[in-house]
Formats: structure tokens, sequence, C-alpha cells
């Protein structure tokens, strides 16, 4: 029986081939990464490297996290913690940025 | 057979599925509390960073960058791991299943020492606020504030990994059981949102914990 249903639902396995592209997206992306710390750009490297970890996380989150296959209210409440987090950030920056 | 390799369904649920859809969101609700408490560690680290730029660009040169882009790599690593761990027990592939999960958590086990071998290079550069702190530069409050942070952040992922490992290892007992079909592997799915988690949040430590001051 657990023959048959293990051959029954090979059948409907996903397939492998988006993780494994993701990952090699990972590694190259974290190498761009480290290559570009060492170029002297002042503070575009910030910017760079923290634009690449963002887009590093939102590989993770949509590929390996399946938020491309989640359903809505799933989709919320990931979006929720990102939004609030955003928010937090975004209010306290707006504090101490703008302090004689 | 069948009762032992599918659990029945608590009473306040419809149906399989209707389990399964609140577990998986359920998950997702307690990843978005974890990013806010994680985000107050990431909140600091900002502020600290807006008052002291050049001291945080300065020492974060002095954190070891061979073994945070290693980690970094083998993280990323157990990230695929596990993703192809989650892909074979949702099809009831037991050895594959458990072989993923074992892979993970051997790595994430390997992260760990690196990271603890890590800590013990920083004591030895006195580099940890507290236990021994031996840092000269022309502001060393603001360094002194940032290795701080750096072992506040990276001391509780460590902890968030150290669980994610527990549970992966009773994950790949029950899988090689044999407890998880193509009906029912809602275990191992809430397990790869929360090892995912652990990685996302060791993506964003990455850069500014290893990458500041080095051009």
């Amino acid at each position: 029986m657990n023959a048959q249903r293990g051959a029954a639902s090979a059948a409907k396995a996903p397939p492998a081939g988006p993780y494994w592209l993701t990952y090699l997206a990972l590694l190259a992306l974290q190498g761009l990464s480290l290559g570009s710390a060492y170029l002297p750009l002042g503070p575009f490297n910030l910017v760079i490297n923290v634009g690449i970890a963002a887009v590093m996380v939102l590989l993770v989150l949509i590929v390996l996290m399946h938020l491309d296959h989640a359903r809505a209210v799933t989709r919320i409440a990931a979006a929720a913690g990102f939004l609030f987090l955003g928010l937090m950030l975004w209010l306290m920056l707006a504090d101490y940025l703008t302090r004689p | 057979m069948a009762a032992e390799g599918s659990p029945s369904v608590a009473s306040q649920f419809a149906g399989r599925t209707h389990q399964e859809r609140a577990a998986v969101l359920g998950i997702w609700v307690f990843l978005a509390t974890e990013a806010l408490f994680f985000g107050t560690l990431f909140a600091s680290y900002t502020i600290g960073r807006v008052l002291h730029p050049q001291a945080f660009a300065e020492a974060s040169s002095h954190t070891d960058v061979v073994i945070g882009s290693i980690n970094t790599a083998v993280l990323l690593t157990t990230s695929l791991t596990m993703s192809l761990a989650v892909r074979a027990g949702s099809v009831g592939w037991r050895g594959r299943g458990a072989a993923w999960l074992v892979v993970s958590v051997v790595l994430g086990l390997a992260f760990l020492g690196l990271k603890g071998y890590e800590y013990y290079e920083d004591w030895d550069k006195g580099l940890l606020p507290g236990l021994h702190f031996d840092y000269s530069g022309p502001d060393v409050q603001g360094a002194k504030l940032f290795f701080f942070m750096y072992l506040v952040m990276t001391a509780v992922h460590a902890v968030h990994l150290s669980v994610a490992v527990g549970v992966a290892s009773v994950m790949a007992v029950l899988t090689a059981r044999g407890r998880f079909s193509a009906d029912y592997h809602t275990p191992l799915e809430v397990t790869g949102l929360y090892w995912h988690f652990v990685d996302i949040v060791w993506i964003s430590l990455y850069p500014l914990l290893y990458l500041g001051g080095r051009s």
C-alpha cells in the first residue's frame, strides 16, 4: 500500500528546478555583495549591500517559502510583519535624522 | 497502518485541509511577530550607525569576513536542502526526506560550530563588550556599541538556529519512521518555513555586521 501511494504521489512531486535556480542566484548575489563591499563607492556600498540583501530575502520568501503559491490570507500575514517593521524603522529614522 | 501514518484531525477543524491551512497561517503570524522582534534589534543597530557612522564602519571591518561569508553560504545551502527535504516529505519519500533533513541539521551544526570559533576569536582579539573588550580608536564608545549589537544579534540568531536544528532533527526521525505522507506533512512544511525565516535573518545581518568599512 505504501509503495502504491509512493508511486501515485511520485508523479505529483513539485519540480525541484526552481529551488536549485534560487540557490544558485542566492550564492551569486552573496558573491556580488561581498565583492562590491571592497569597491570604494562611499555611501553606495551600504545601499548596494542592503539592496542585494533585500532581493535575497524576497527570493527566499517567494520561492522557498512558497508565497508564490500561498493563499491571500497567508500573504497578508507575511506582508503585515514587514509592513509594521518598515513603519517602525521609518518613524524612528524620521526622528533621529531630523534632530538638530 | 493508515491510522499510524495519518493522525486524526483535531476536533476544532472541519477537515485535514482546514487544519493544514490554519497551521500554515499560524506559523506565518508567528514569523511576523519574529520579524518585529528582530526588527527592534535592527532598529537599535540603525540608530547606532546613524549616531556613530565612522565608528560602526571602522568596527565592522574587524569582524571575521571569511568565517562570516562561509557561514552565509552554509546557511544558503541549508535553505536549499530544507526545501528539498520538505518537497520529498510532501510526496511521501521517506528516505530522501530524512536524508535532506539530516544534511540540513549537519550544516546547521557546522554553522554554529564556526560561529562558536568566531566568538572565541573575537574574545581573543578583545572585541566582546562585557567579556573582554580591548579596542583603540577615535570613537571607542561607538565601536563598543557596534560590537554589543554584533554579539546580541548573532547570539539571538544562533539561539533561533539551535531551535531550528532541534526541530529538524525530530522531523528527520519522524520522516524516517514514515510519519508523513502525501496526505499529511504539515509539521514538515511548518518546520521548513521557520528554518527559512532564520536564514532570512542571517541574510539581513551579513551585510550590516561583516561588509561595512571594507573598501
